[in-house]
């Protein structure tokens, strides 16, 4: 057994089948004077240590006293050859502390080297290599933080000629091995399979199903590029309607768990927002009861 | 332990943010079938790095491009990308550097000429256009610091004012709000404020007729930040807002300029309504 998997496991604090919506700056001043009926709202500890005033922080810190939150990051870059940021995680444990309902999550990727940030989230070599390192970051982070943590499958628009693993069975082994979860983004799941060419489904049930432990939908664009068109993961419109029927499938395969409408970009007024979220609590009515932990 | 393939590849991606990519680089990558080749998807990788990196800077430092025009300022920002150490995850750690990087190019340095074309200086200002792009540069960082820094307004207006009636009110040391930034400009900071927040067609920089002038920079009870010019009587009396001195000095110092303790009282009992000073220190720390 990896030796975080025996840390305190993750919160039941909030409901298996609950439905909640992202906090970025584009929705804060509107989620903060009209309080919708919301789950949860998920936050980036990042904003909390870069924005240490102003009119955003004020709002984050209001809303977050008022809703169940859940802690998404963005800049971990736990596949970065590296160093990680303790000052960063320590502000985690912290938040961890303050709202004990919340888990903590990044993604299956790698976004900076040293000072240097890409703003984006770079895809890994899958190898045997990688996974033993990916495992090593993932117990430094477990250790520090005091908490199991969620990792996401990110969107790619590349693989590497030296990868031998699947991105599936590259996740796979990687949770069994370092006791982290999968924040299961159904729309990098279809997107990337769109962009490859293959079948979202397959990729799908492939996964361990008990690593699943939260779920992320979203929208992404269909762009034109030098030899055809592909997906790209913008967050700037509603959630495709096959990635919603792969949703369906995958509470079917997984069992429901908090999930989370991201739309960062291109933002709409609340109540179009509030309507996909309310397509999300939908699907999970028929699990609400006797699905909690 | 991290390997030595994992450590080439970042270190490769890293020097391709400002270099051509490497051949070595290019043949690792596997494009989706929609590229036409390895260069496309790594160009939109590293193009969106670029972008996502310099974007804040429109939204920060909108005087200098209300000065310079959108196409010169985009060109300013990619010029301090490629030029740049680094390229931090926070948007005020960037906008610090990029000022950082604009104070310290020569006035002599070639780019000075192509960005000073686009901006008119009054012919009666002695100061040069390069020297008003840095003062606007720095009104914008010191607008996006101010309305970033938290407010350590601990106690309210009201009973700032009632303290200012106890008897031994003169031994209190006023102290300014810690978001606010004095400074001094030959070049009128409000009056440009205005301009560039009414996206104003004309581009003359507004300048101090009367010789450089103080201006304070501070966000206000409800985080507005705003731009004001201080006359002698407030810039001498807020410089010495810093709590060590007390009421009892700043008057009698005051009276020197023929100003009268009630006038002195006053002028403090106005910058505490104002949310400029916030604090009264009284205990000896």
């Amino acid at each position: 057994m990896p030796p975080t998997a025996s840390l305190t496991p993750l919160s039941t604090g909030l409901a298996r089948a609950s439905a909640g919506l992202n906090l970025c700056h584009e929705n804060a001043q509107e989620l903060f004077d009209k309080r919708p009926e919301l789950d949860f709202i998920q936050i980036h500890p990042e904003h909390v240590l870069q924005e240490q005033g102003g009119v955003y922080r004020d709002q984050l810190d209001e809303l977050r006293r008022y809703y169940n939150v859940i802690l998404h990051g963005f800049g971990l870059s736990i596949g970065s050859s590296g160093p990680l940021d303790r000052e960063y995680l320590l502000l985690v444990r912290q938040l961890l502390k303050e709202h004990p309902e919340a888990v903590f999550s990044d993604h299956f990727s790698w976004s900076s080297l040293s000072k240097h940030h890409f703003h984006d989230l770079i895809p890994l070599i899958q190898t045997e290599e990688t996974i033993q390192y990916m495992v090593e970051r993932i117990e430094e982070t477990q250790d520090i933080i005091g908490s199991p943590i969620l990792l996401e499958n990110v969107s790619s628009y590349m693989r590497y000629k030296e990868s031998n693993f699947s991105e599936i069975e590259f996740i796979n082994e990687i949770t069994k091995r370092s006791g982290c979860y999968v924040l299961l983004d159904i729309n990098n799941i279809w997107g990337n399979a769109m962009n490859f060419k293959e079948d979202p489904w397959t990729e799908l049930s492939r996964l361990r199903p008990e690593s699943v432990r939260g779920y992320h939908m979203a929208g992404c664009t269909l762009e034109k590029v030098g030899a055809g068109s592909l997906y790209i993961d913008y967050h700037r419109e509603a959630v495709h309607d096959e990635v919603w029927d792969l949703y369906e499938q995958a509470l079917s395969l997984f069992g429901p768990w908090p999930t989370l409408l991201e739309w960062e970009n291109n933002v709409p007024p609340l109540e179009r927002t509030l309507q996909e979220v309310e397509k999300i609590s939908k699907r999970l009515r028929p699990y609400s009861l006797g699905a909690e932990q | 332990m991290r390997s030595q393939q994992i450590v080439r590849l970042q270190q490769q991606f890293l020097t391709s943010l400002h270099d051509k990519p490497t051949d070595w680089l290019l043949d690792q990558i596997i494009p989706a079938p929609a590229f036409k080749d390895s260069g496309e998807v790594l160009g939109i990788y590293l193009h969106r790095a670029m972008a996502r990196t310099i974007d804040p800077l429109h939204s920060i430092y909108k005087s200098l491009e209300w000065l310079l025009g959108e196409t010169t300022f985009e060109t300013l920002i990619e010029q301090f990308y490629a030029e740049s150490l680094g390229e931090p995850l926070s948007a005020q750690a960037l906008a610090t550097e990029f000022v950082s990087y604009l104070g310290e190019l020569k006035e002599n340095e070639s780019i000075w000429q192509k960005l000073s074309a686009n901006v008119e200086v009054d012919a009666q200002c002695k100061f040069t256009a390069a020297q008003a792009l840095v003062a606007a540069a720095f009104l914008d960082w010191r607008c996006h610091w101010v309305s970033l820094m938290p407010h350590q307004i601990q106690v309210s207006a009201e009973t700032l004012h009632k303290r200012m009636h106890h008897r031994s009110f003169i031994w209190l040391r006023p102290r300014l709000n810690s978001s606010s930034r004095m400074c001094v400009s030959g070049f009128d900071l409000v009056a440009l404020n205005k301009l560039v927040d009414s996206n104003s067609k004309n581009k003359v920089v507004p300048f101090c007729p009367n010789g450089p002038e103080t201006f304070l920079i501070h966000a206000d009870y409800d985080h507005n930040v705003v731009v004001r010019q201080l006359s002698a009587d407030e810039s001498r009396l807020l410089n010495h807002c810093d709590g060590t001195h007390t009421i009892a000095s700043i008057a009698h110092e005051a009276l020197f300029f023929e100003r009268t303790r009630d006038q002195t009282k006053q002028l403090l009992s106005d910058l505490i309504d104002q949310g400029v000073i916030t604090a009264l220190e009284e205990k000896l720390t």
